[in-house]
């Protein structure tokens, strides 16, 4: 069971611990600065926090020591274009994609059985594989050079990007990517080759003809259940979606209050039908319904959603929760929320109750069990 | 959004306290000196040096080559001047930021600063 979580936000990185009656903020690092990520590696307990400087571009540092210190490490870098290659101006902006890293949006440790491999999803929508904990990176060629991976298109962001990584407890060959927007990938022997799945995702802001298209399809957040890798479920820019054949085929989930839009979902650990999501009201209107914020939960594969509200603000708040600002520790029974107007929550009972840890930090971006 | 001036803004005048700037192993005659915004030092350490070439892209270099790590902070992995940066030369605003081809005369200064855009992402 979890007693600790990272909050990485436009401020700083924040640790949280479980003290003898409640959860409160232990300590800061990067006060000031801008941490858009952070990941623990529980396989060696590094952890990392991703950066963006603004001026001085993207960094990533790492910790060994529990968080006291942070040195610098490498961060991907896109090799130079090959001699006469144009790259294809995307429809939607005219404008070909650069090859420069924009942003790091998700970062997962690879299997039990790879130590030191590292993977690390970027905007412009480059997939990085560290086999030495961060100390280098090397952009994975085979989905890069994929004909459709130019097609991919900008989101809220100026550029695509990979937000969502995960690998297969069961097989560390089996990855399974989110981007947004450019739909699930999935890779079966560590990145050598990549298949586009999706059938059955609906992208309503597409005309008809190509609202089923796997490469348009804005995957908000993709998350995989631990004991059972074939069940994935993803938060997507206009509904929920849920896949019990390894990301294959999907099925979207209805009717689901207050609204099926958001960008955060977790899965518990060791029940696939159990998952959570924090809704906002809709895509032009990105706060909670009525003022109220709201963990839904469905425990039975999305058949039927609980929404949750014991310990959370009911009235005049309008929290937005970001893709990683949802977390749930190995239990399942734990989960953390962080939001935009810096508030974060913690539940111990999944998720029937929740406790304020802070309503004062800075914008968060990333929630992260220890 | 505002233009920046073609002169080097006053805040350059705090990079002056960087001192002299340091002749690391070098005999010969003037050099182009390569001064940096303060901001930068709390990241990376950029002390004020002299660096060999005669265009802006080899002075870097030069400079860079000492101070490896700096070069991320200025440059992106293409070699272009980042995004919110910009650098004069003896007070002129750099026009090339691709290739870094702007001519750089041996008693030339070169200030690298950050842009008055860019500092959205701590707001």
């Amino acid at each position: 069971m979890s007693k600790r979580c990272y909050v990485a936000t436009r401020k700083g990185l924040f640790t949280i611990d479980r003290g003898a009656s409640k959860w409160a903020i232990s300590h800061g690092a990067f006060v000031g600065d801008n941490v858009t990520l952070t990941m623990r590696d529980p396989r060696n307990g590094d952890l990392f926090a991703a950066m963006n400087h603004g001026h001085f571009g993207i960094k990533l540092h790492r910790s060994r020591d529990g968080g006291e210190t942070w040195p610098e490490i490498s961060v991907p870098t896109y090799p130079a274009m090959p001699e006469g290659y144009v790259p294809k101006p995307h429809p939607f902006t005219g404008k070909a994609i650069e090859w420069a890293l924009k942003l790091i949006w998700g970062l997962a440790p690879g299997g039990a059985d790879e130590p030191g491999v590292v993977w690390c999803g970027t905007m412009p929508g480059g997939l990085f594989k560290s086999t030495d904990s961060g100390e280098s990176w090397e952009l994975n060629r085979p989905l890069w050079d994929h004909p459709k991976r130019e097609d991919w298109g900008p989101n809220g962001a100026e550029h695509p990007g990979i937000h969502s990584i995960c690998v297969d407890p069961k097989d560390a060959r089996h990855v399974s990517i989110g981007v947004s927007t450019g739909g699930v990938w999935i890779t079966r022997d560590g990145g050598k080759s990549w298949q586009q799945t999706g059938k059955g995702m609906r992208a309503e802001y597409f005309p008809p003809e190509q609202m089923y298209d796997p490469n348009v399809q804005d995957v908000h957040c993709l998350v995989q259940c631990k004991a059972n890798p074939e069940t994935f479920w993803v938060q997507h820019h206009n509904g929920i979606f849920r896949s019990v054949d390894g990301a294959a085929t999907w099925a979207e989930i209805e009717n689901v209050k207050p609204s099926v839009f958001g960008f955060a979902v977790a899965v518990h650990p060791k029940n696939p039908d159990i998952a959570w999501f924090v809704p906002s009201t809709k895509d032009e209107k990105r706060c909670p319904t009525d003022g109220r914020v709201v963990v839904n939960r469905t425990s039975d594969g999305g058949k039927s959603f609980e929404t949750l509200r014991r310990g959370l603000p009911q009235e005049w708040a309008y929290d937005l929760v970001y893709r990683h600002g949802l977390d749930v520790d190995e239990t399942g029974d734990r989960l953390v929320v962080g939001s935009t107007t810096g508030s974060v929550w913690i539940s111990e009972d999944g998720g029937d109750s929740w406790q304020t840890v802070s309503t004062n930090l800075p914008p968060v971006y990333s929630v992260r069990f220890a | 959004m505002k233009a920046f001036s073609a002169q080097a803004p006053s805040c350059l005048k705090s990079i002056e306290s960087f001192g002299s700037p340091v002749y690391a192993a070098y005999s010969g005659g003037p050099l182009p000196t390569v001064r940096f915004t303060q901001n930068i030092q709390r990241h990376v350490a950029c002390p004020t040096r002299v660096a060999q070439g005669t265009t802006l892209r080899a002075v870097l270099d030069n400079y860079f080559h000492a101070n490896e790590r700096a070069r991320g902070y200025v440059l992106d992995e293409q070699g272009k001047i980042r995004q919110h940066m910009v650098a004069f030369i003896d007070g002129e605003l750099v026009r090339d930021r691709e290739t870094l081809s702007d001519p750089v005369s041996e008693n030339s200064t070169v200030d690298i600063i950050q842009a008055l855009s860019g500092g959205s992402t701590s707001l």
